[in-house]
């Protein structure tokens, strides 16, 4: 993380990690016509190896049936880096105790899949305007 | 904390249950017994808010759908006041966005019924030490606060520009003040303070500026 610089000039881009085509075609469609940055992924590692090369996400849109090692071990990863960036979780699988995982992770909210594309990016907008506090 | 407040029995930390269910509470009376967990046990939630006291540590265990004031609305009543408790949400028909907010809303577990007993005294286990670990940097700071606040103003300016690595000379320099006052403000500091270590000093105040 790089405070204080380059927050305003290069706007940070709105990452959706998930290895489904289809919700990452949408939800960059839908965040691309709202002029909001958006860059996709379809696995952990080429989402890391962006951040290497120094991208800095304003949030990460998460789908929490990453396969293996899956989101626990990307998440400590990210800690290890000192990633402060706010994240959202999205399941397939989605079950009370996998929901409260996910929150107890750190995730900012947590949405069933299938979700309405639309009220995912409102809740993207909703997280990138308030302050991020992460538990 | 005086040490006859930190003997008196309502230090002690205790399990909170609210549940409208007799049977559950007396199957999560028994349980807590068993392994010897300190426990009240209320009907209500409006029965539990009116006895309600935050200096009390410990962990709620509460029932998400009763009569009158529900779980979720106890959790914004105590969150309104800033409660630090602890809260494990035990619930039959819950589902995934309740349980969400509910988190969101700071609930430190969600769980659903049927669990295993087991289940339930981890997370209980977890949401005490929690409890016990928070309200210790809390007294921590406000113990930190309290030795700030008796410094004088010059002795706070000094204090800054000590915990910012500068030496006496340069801070002399810096307030108009000749070393060996400064030097004297420094020694009230670190007396006022407690502790005979700048690094120490800067870790409190850092502890307490976050």
């Amino acid at each position: 993380m790089n405070p204080g610089t380059g927050m305003v000039n290069t706007p940070a881009p709105v990452c959706i990690l998930d290895p489904d085509a289809a919700v990452r075609d949408s939800l960059v469609y839908l965040l691309e016509r709202q002029s909001c940055p958006v860059k996709a992924f379809d696995d952990a590692g080429s989402f890391l190896d962006e951040l290497d090369l120094g991208m800095e996400p304003a949030c990460l849109v998460l789908d929490w049936g990453l396969p293996q090692p899956g989101c626990p071990a990307l998440l400590a990863e990210l800690a290890r880096r000192g990633c402060k960036f706010p994240f959202i979780a999205t399941a397939n699988q989605s079950d009370i105790p996998t929901a409260v995982a996910a929150m107890r992770s750190g995730a900012m909210d947590f949405i069933e899949k299938p979700f309405v594309s639309r009220l995912l990016v409102d809740r993207i907008r909703s997280l990138l305007h308030k302050p991020a506090s992460r538990p | 904390m005086t040490s006859a407040e930190a003997k008196s029995p309502e230090q002690k930390p205790t399990v909170f249950v609210v549940d409208d269910d007799d049977a559950v509470r007396d199957a999560l009376c028994m349980l807590l017994k068993s392994v010897g967990l300190p426990m009240e046990a209320y009907a209500s939630a409006t029965e539990f808010l009116a006895t309600f006291n935050d200096k009390r540590p410990g962990c709620l265990l509460l029932d998400v759908r009763m009569p009158g004031m529900s779980g979720l609305e106890l959790q914004a009543r105590l969150n309104e006041r800033g409660a630090l408790l602890p809260i494990i949400f035990i619930t039959g028909h819950g589902d995934v966005p309740m349980a969400v907010e509910a988190v969101k809303l700071g609930a430190f577990d969600f769980l659903q019924k049927p669990f295993r007993d087991q289940d339930l005294l981890d997370r209980l286990h977890q949401a005490l030490e929690r409890d016990a670990e928070h309200r210790k940097v809390l007294q921590t700071h406000a113990a930190i606060k309290e030795r700030l606040a008796k410094l004088t103003p010059r002795e706070r300016e000094v204090l800054d520009l000590a915990a910012k690595g500068m030496p006496n000379k340069v801070i002399a320099k810096t307030l108009g003040l000749s070393p060996r006052t400064v030097e004297i403000h420094r020694a009230h500091v670190m007396e006022k303070m407690d502790t005979r270590s700048v690094a120490v000093l800067v870790q409190m105040l850092a502890s307490v500026q976050s």
